[in-house]
């Protein structure tokens, strides 16, 4: 059944859009992910333009961080005060990405931009969990080598930074500075690519800052949830792309299928779920290699010219 | 059948008005609505050449070109080359107010179609139009590959066989609109020829319009961008709120 997107400008059928939506509700439910990193990629290699499709998604990945971040909420398994924190940065650089995004797209990059951020993002991230994922399989392999505990401490430059504040449910006393940062460059990312960008805060948030295991999770839920709410709400009234049919469509079938990911996720050990995520996430970068390496079969394009552009 | 009549109905009504401009032309539909499940549409135009009224000399045998111009678009080509091992836009031209749609329709056969005298030897062709749409700083080679990609999509249209006569005076025009094409006014315009020459001129119009919720979305994300981006987030927040209600485990 064809459905007519009013501002993407062309007919898609609907279930085709509930079902990748389902899909990618399916994967973001089965490892824990929001699925941004994947959609966007998906709707751009089915036509759909790049500033719809990156605009519309930042709406579907409102809707299916809002009944984790509920559930955090209620369990009170999120620190507050960082959340507070992040999210402040995060609002700047949501507010950077958005204008950066107007700006290549009058100069006419915007398409390349997104292929290149994706290819490097996708790429370096899905290598890395890949490596990690199939070293931690051998591990459990062979038994009798015991795996390298890392001591709990944070990276030095971490400790001589300024403004130190106690962040109490975190158990940490650390500068308020990598936190703002983290949050800006999360928000720039997640506005310029259409991502929720969780599957990089959690790691920075382990790794860089020690928050610890029990609350990080919540806490980037909250992030993502504030700042892609706002990042959406930029997007409609600067570039006016987002397709509100659209990302309807893909909330109904990522809300539906994240619970069936969930509770398929809970049969599948840690480390094959991430090798085989870490799959999916490599094969979306080849795929955007391809498009970047491979001279199309027309290398004319035609789209809507922008007034005011150039 | 309600076709075949609706059109001799019009016929008949088209018959007296030639009588005073030489050609006539009118379309089965002047209203075409763009709604959720447009894939595309046929349009029909119907019209009759009326001998020995205006210029139009008796016993002859007439040939039609009809042309149809959409509202304007602007469009913007880009040609990828491979720049540092990657394929990269590295020419652009714009094209302010080119015709989001245009069809030209004969029954003259595609050879006698530039013969025809100025100013309509140059409507009949869509280097032209390119040209004139062109901003300064365009790229003019870029200009063939518009109109091949306009082509493509069916917004730019060459039927030389595109009219048939019914009777020696009467003729059907008929064109596909494709789902891409523009929303607005839709100007036609029909010309009697005779002997090389133009002898009648005669123009009509049709509206396509986007109907139903498509076009509101389209006009509310324009006119209130703020109150429709609050619109799209607090949905977002209440499919996920009740999603998590729905199915919770």
């Amino acid at each position: 059944m064809p459905i007519y997107l009013p501002i993407a400008e062309l007919s898609v059928d609907l279930f085709f859009l509930i079902g990748i939506g389902a899909a990618i509700g399916f994967i973001s439910g089965l490892f824990g992910v929001g699925g941004g990193f994947l959609l966007t990629p998906l709707l751009l290699f089915s036509g759909v333009p790049a500033p719809v499709a990156v605009a519309s998604v930042t709406g579907q990945v409102v809707a299916s961080s809002t009944s984790g971040a509920i559930s955090y909420i209620r369990r009170d398994a999120l620190d507050l005060k960082l959340s507070a924190f992040l999210v402040a940065g995060g609002l700047f650089g949501s507010l950077a990405g958005v204008w950066i995004f107007g700006l290549l797209r009058a100069f006419g990059q915007l398409d390349l931009f997104i292929s290149l951020g994706y290819l490097t993002f996708l790429g370096a991230i899905g290598s890395l969990m890949m490596v990690e994922s199939v070293r931690s399989i051998l591990r459990s392999r062979a038994p009798s080598v015991p795996a390298p505990r890392r001591l709990p401490g944070q990276h030095p430059w971490v400790q001589v930074l300024p403004l130190r504040t106690r962040f109490r449910k975190s158990r940490l006393y650390i500068s308020v500075l990598p936190v703002l940062m983290i949050g800006f460059l999360i928000g720039i990312i997640g506005a310029l690519l259409g991502i929720g960008g969780g599957f990089i805060l959690v790691p920075a948030l382990v790794y860089l800052l020690r928050v610890p295991g029990n609350v990080v999770v919540g806490t980037s839920l909250l992030h993502l949830l504030a700042v892609m709410a706002t990042t959406c709400l930029l997007h409609a009234i600067q570039s006016q792309s987002v397709d509100i049919l659209l990302a309807f469509c893909l909330m109904v079938g990522s809300v539906a299928g994240a619970q069936f990911g969930a509770s398929a996720g809970q049969h599948l050990r840690g480390e094959q779920l991430r090798a085989l995520l870490a799959i999916i996430v490599l094969g979306v970068a080849f795929r955007f290699a391809l498009a970047l390496l491979v001279a199309p079969q027309d290398s004319y394009s035609m789209s809507a010219a922008l007034r005011g552009a150039m | 059948m309600k076709r075949l009549a609706a059109a001799i109905g019009l016929q008949l009504l088209l018959m007296g008005v030639a009588t005073a401009q030489g050609i006539v032309v009118d379309t089965s539909d002047p209203l075409v609505s763009i709604n959720s499940t447009f894939i595309g549409e046929t349009i029909t135009l119907f019209g009759n050449i009326a001998p020995g009224t205006a210029s139009v000399p008796l016993d002859e045998s007439y040939d039609v070109v009809v042309l149809v111009e959409g509202p304007p678009t602007d469009r913007l080509v880009r040609a990828k080359e491979r720049s540092f091992g990657i394929m990269v836009d590295t020419r652009f031209s714009t094209y302010r107010d080119l015709p989001g749609f245009y069809a030209v329709l004969s029954s003259t056969g595609p050879r006698r179609l530039s013969e025809l005298p100025h100013p309509y030897d140059l409507k009949t062709g869509f280097e032209t139009l390119a040209a004139r749409a062109r901003l300064a700083l365009g790229d003019q080679e870029l200009d063939v590959e518009l109109i091949r990609l306009m082509k493509q999509q069916g917004l730019f249209l060459l039927d030389a066989r595109g009219i048939s006569f019914l009777s020696p005076t009467t003729f059907v025009a008929r064109f596909p609109l494709p789902s891409y094409a523009p929303s607005g006014l839709y100007v036609v315009e029909a010309l009697a020829i005779a002997d090389g020459d133009v002898v009648a001129v005669s123009s009509t119009s049709f509206t396509v319009r986007k109907e139903g919720s498509g076009r509101f979305i389209a006009a509310i994300a324009e006119s209130a961008p703020a109150a429709y981006g609050l619109v799209t987030v607090l949905m977002a927040l209440l499919t996920g709120w009740l999603g998590g209600i729905l199915f919770k485990r």
